[in-house]
């Protein structure tokens, strides 16, 4: 296990350096930093000037390693548009991302295991098949438009709860719905596979013939030892959640550094866009290095190969 | 006479890593074996699961590369000849005939994919040839467009002979060519080996894990021992009088042979 | 909760074969239920794409500000003209749907050919040759998978400027890693086979190796993945076109027309509900045919 863990670290060392250098290129290709700098009608002179002044004429190999170090200290440059830096910036408006990707999948946790177990408990059942229907069907929907009809649904027509920001935890509710749907299918299907996995183990029958509660079976025995890969899937699904806030952040016009991406692409202020690419792949980086431990020490054949 | 395929101190390890830190262990998995085919006989080839048969079988195939040694045929260096020309003198035969006709392709595709990829012949003669194969290897010709699924076991190594054949090659490499099979159906294999050899003037390597076939099948057996040929010896010689102590074991390790496998007596 | 046990005792070979039975011959029907009913519903909209020309009642791009977000037949006031009213230009909904199908269905098929040809070619290709090949790939699959999909298209649409070309290529440059995974593994299976081994002892080249006998024993895989990824392509486009960084007004992108309906759905939400089951029952479709062919060709897989 200190092996595995010892190579995934490499591994992740070398895959979030190799993130970072394509961070820094794709946004640095998309357009021309000094021009953006001097205003779009300097002329020829000033951009030169603004050239020498920020180091752009200097070969991108050095402008990466400066950028890369200055970012590993947490100094991701100037926004075009934000009087903040941009580490000022990203640290503001992180919190509303993370509340909102947690609370969501804190609701697909909460809906998709004790579907899941029930549909385990009672494979082909109606129940079963309902909400795997249902778990298809739903993940046919586009995220955003599903926002969008929760808010007309329950923000225009009930007024159950605020339409767009995030000043409240009220405002967390839709969002965090939407967000969090679309990761239950998978927790549902893989808790059920989990259980139905469990259920047949021969140390539940054990338990079952040991008199042991049938409830305390389930909890303590069988829904511990399914639940343990949901663990290690939920960690990926953050992840997709911190990349689906884009969509969502968007909608609900939540002031989150999903909110913040898209703004700064449209405007193409590039110190922000490089720094949220960077920080949103180092967590699904991190993130997935969870999983894998989580998984590994699951299943002892992984270590191995 | 002349071998016509031999190898000498031939060896081949594999580097098996054991750990990120801990530096790369070699398997030696072939140890220095010298062995001789001689034209027309058939060399057994026995020793337990593990100790490096289906290894030596590759490299004489080229289908692994002996980290040192030499194979040579007919007193040539192997190296020399390309796989292409090497393709036309040594083929295999595998233990598995459900792993080793390609699911997808008709018997007619798996029987003379060696003429098209050597381009021999038209599509025409191809056709004869496969048909001429297949005869020749007991199989009814309306098995052509078939799929390997529809065909039983034996039927299915027949198409695997048949293909090893159908370049007329000198020496065949069987490794294990039978005990995938059921039971009646191995001796039956068996026998159309014997008689293609006989007919054709072929050479075979034949690896084999029952002693039975061997002592009854080879001229001359070659006992493999942890990567090494311990003891190399005509048949009758080896069975009557092993010398070397793992041989002795194998033997005495072996219940009486099934006779039933022998009803023509080859 | 007496029925766990219930449900426990229940257990004798006999009856779990049987509840086996029944399950396997449940998942065939209902496998071959979604690839009819997937099948039927992808055909229409096919259908509707392809001869948009002739079912589309009025021209997608008029406008006529005059007639300004009519509304669908099912309200009051609404003009028999246009069935499913019209957007704030004034140009015909229905029209604009059934244009709108075949940009849906080009970029989820382009996309899907492009991330499937750069997939399989990965995933074959680590899968054969295995060793530093493969380490070299599976490091590439893992930088991919750590790349969030929607982020990083959106920084690359914003640098090539929008356009269906753009979204169609960025998209099957980002979306190949299941390809690549599954193909991998598939191969890895295939190249163990003794018929790889016959090939090459008979001189067979590695290119004709890999194209005769292995790409025909892994392409079935192919055709599975191929469904999903035309789904999860046809809902970025629609989330990128919904962000005003994919297909571009004033062409008729489902995601786009949402995007266009979001200021008018205080008063008429039927302008976003519209495109929105749209896009929901095409996405639905391509899926249940793609689950329905997985279960058909291994119905054990489930799951
Ligand atoms: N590609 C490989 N990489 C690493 N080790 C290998 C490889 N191929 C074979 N070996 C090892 O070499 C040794 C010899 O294997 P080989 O297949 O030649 O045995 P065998 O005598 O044919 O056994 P069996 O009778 O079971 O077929 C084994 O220990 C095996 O694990
Ligand atoms: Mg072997």
């Amino acid at each position: 296990m200190l092996n595995f863990t010892v190579r995934r670290i490499f591994l992740v060392i070398l895959v979030a350096f190799t993130v970072s250098v394509i961070a820094f290129f794709l946004v640095r290709m998309s357009g021309d930093l000094a021009t953006a700098l001097a205003g779009e009608d300097a002329n020829a002179q000033e951009i030169a000037d603004i050239k020498k002044i920020y180091g752009l004429d200097r070969p991108l190999i050095i402008q990466y390693a400066d950028w890369l170090i200055d970012a590993l200290r947490g100094d991701f440059g100037a926004s075009l548009y934000f009087p903040e830096t941009v580490g000022e910036l990203v640290a503001m408006r992180l919190p509303t991302t993370l509340q909102l990707a947690f609370s969501g999948l804190i609701i697909s946790l909460l809906i998709g295991i004790p579907f899941g177990v029930i549909s385990a408990l009672k494979p082909d059942s109606w129940i079963d098949r309902i909400s795997m229907s249902i778990a298809v069907a739903g993940q046919a929907i586009p995220t955003f438009w599903m926002g969008l009809m929760l808010m007309v649904l329950f923000g225009l027509i009930l007024r159950l709860t605020p339409i767009s920001g995030d000043e409240s935890w009220q405002h967390f509710i839709l969002p965090a719905f939407t967000l969090g749907y679309y990761s239950t299918p998978p927790i549902m299907r893989l808790t059920r596979s989990g259980m139905l996995e469990v259920l047949a183990g021969d140390y539940i029958r054990t338990a079952y013939a040991k008199g042991l509660k049938p409830l305390r079976v389930l909890f303590k025995h069988a829904l511990r030892n399914a639940v343990i890969p949901v663990v290690a899937l939920a960690s990926v699904q953050f992840g997709h959640m911190l990349s689906g806030a884009i969509v969502i952040e968007s909608v609900f016009a939540m002031q989150g550094i999903g909110y913040l991406a898209w703004e700064s692409i449209l405007r193409n202020d590039i110190a922000v866009i490089q720094a949220i690419l960077l920080i949103v792949c180092l967590f699904y980086v991190g993130l997935t290095f969870i999983s894998d431990l989580v998984n590994a020490w699951l299943d002892p054949r992984i270590r191995v190969s | 006479m002349t071998p016509i395929l031999e190898t000498r101190d031939l060896e081949c390890s594999f580097q098996i890593s054991t750990g990120m830190f801990s530096p790369k262990k070699a398997l030696v998995a072939v140890n220095g074996v010298s062995v001789q085919l001689l034209k027309g006989q058939v060399l057994g080839l026995v020793g337990e699961s593990g100790c490096g048969k289906s290894t030596l079988a590759k490299m004489l195939l080229g289908l692994q590369r002996p980290t040192k040694g030499n194979i040579l045929f007919d007193g040539q260096p192997l190296e020399k000849l390309s796989q292409f020309e090497r393709a036309a003198r040594v083929q295999p035969i595998f233990q598995d005939p459900y792993s080793s006709l390609n699911p997808r392709k008709t018997i007619f595709e798996i029987i003379t994919l060696p003429l098209s990829v050597h381009k021999i012949g038209t599509s025409r003669d191809r056709v004869l040839k496969a048909k001429e194969m297949m005869d020749l290897c007991g199989l009814a010709s309306r098995y052509l467009n078939s799929y390997p699924s529809q065909l039983s076991g034996g039927q299915r190594q027949r198409v695997a002979i048949a293909r090893a054949l159908v370049m007329k090659p000198e020496v065949v490499i069987c490794d294990e060519p039978t005990s995938a099979l059921d039971v009646s159906v191995q001796s039956q294999i068996l026998n159309l080996l014997m008689e293609l050899k006989n007919e054709l003037g072929l050479t075979y390597l034949l690896i084999s894990h029952n002693l039975a076939v061997v002592e009854h099948l080879a001229d001359r057996v070659a006992v493999m021992y942890f990567g090494e040929i311990v003891e190399n010896e005509d048949t009758e010689q080896l069975f009557n009088k092993p010398r070397h102590e793992y041989t002795q074991k194998l033997l005495n390790s072996v219940l009486a042979p099934d006779p039933s496998l022998f009803s023509r007596g080859v | 909760m007496s029925n766990i046990s219930a449900d426990h005792q229940k257990l004798d070979p006999d009856e779990a074969l049987r509840s086996n039975m029944t399950r396997h011959l449940f998942r065939r029907i209902s496998a071959h239920n979604s690839i009819l009913i997937g099948g039927t519903v992808l055909g229409a909209i096919v259908f509707m794409a392809l001869f948009a020309s002739l079912l589309a009642p009025h021209d997608p791009f008029s406008q006529d500000l005059s007639k300004r977000l009519l509304p669908p037949f099912w309200m009051e006031e609404h003009n028999p003209k246009h069935i499913l009213g019209t957007d704030n230009l004034g140009r015909d909904y229905l029209s604009r749907l059934i244009y709108g199908a075949q940009i849906s269905l080009m970029i989820g098929v382009c996309t899907a050919i492009i991330s499937g040809i750069i997939g399989s070619a990965l995933g074959i290709t680590a899968g054969y040759f295995g060793g530093r090949v493969d380490a070299v790939i599976t490091f590439i699959i893992t930088t991919r998978l750590s790349m969030p999909i929607v982020l990083v298209a959106l920084a690359v649409v914003a640098l090539v400027g929008g356009s269906l070309h753009a979204v169609i290529l960025v998209l099957g440059f980002l979306l190949w890693d299941r390809y690549a995974v599954v193909m991998r593994s598939a191969t890895q299976q295939a190249r163990n086979m003794d018929y790889v081994s016959a090939a090459r002892a008979i001189g067979c080249p590695t290119w004709r190796i890999v194209l005769s006998e292995i790409f025909p024993n892994v392409v079935n895989n192919l055709i599975v993945i191929a469904t999903f990824e035309v789904a999860h392509a046809i809902l970025l486009e629609a989330s990128l076109s919904f962000l005003g960084l994919g297909v571009q007004p004033p062409d008729p992108s489902w995601g786009l027309m949402i995007a266009e309906g979001k200021e008018f759905l205080l008063f008429d939400p039927w302008i976003i509900t519209i495109p929105g089951i749209a896009l929901s029952i095409l996405v639905l479709a391509v899926n249940m045919l793609g689950d329905g062919i997985r279960d058909v060709s291994a119905p054990e897989n489930r799951n």
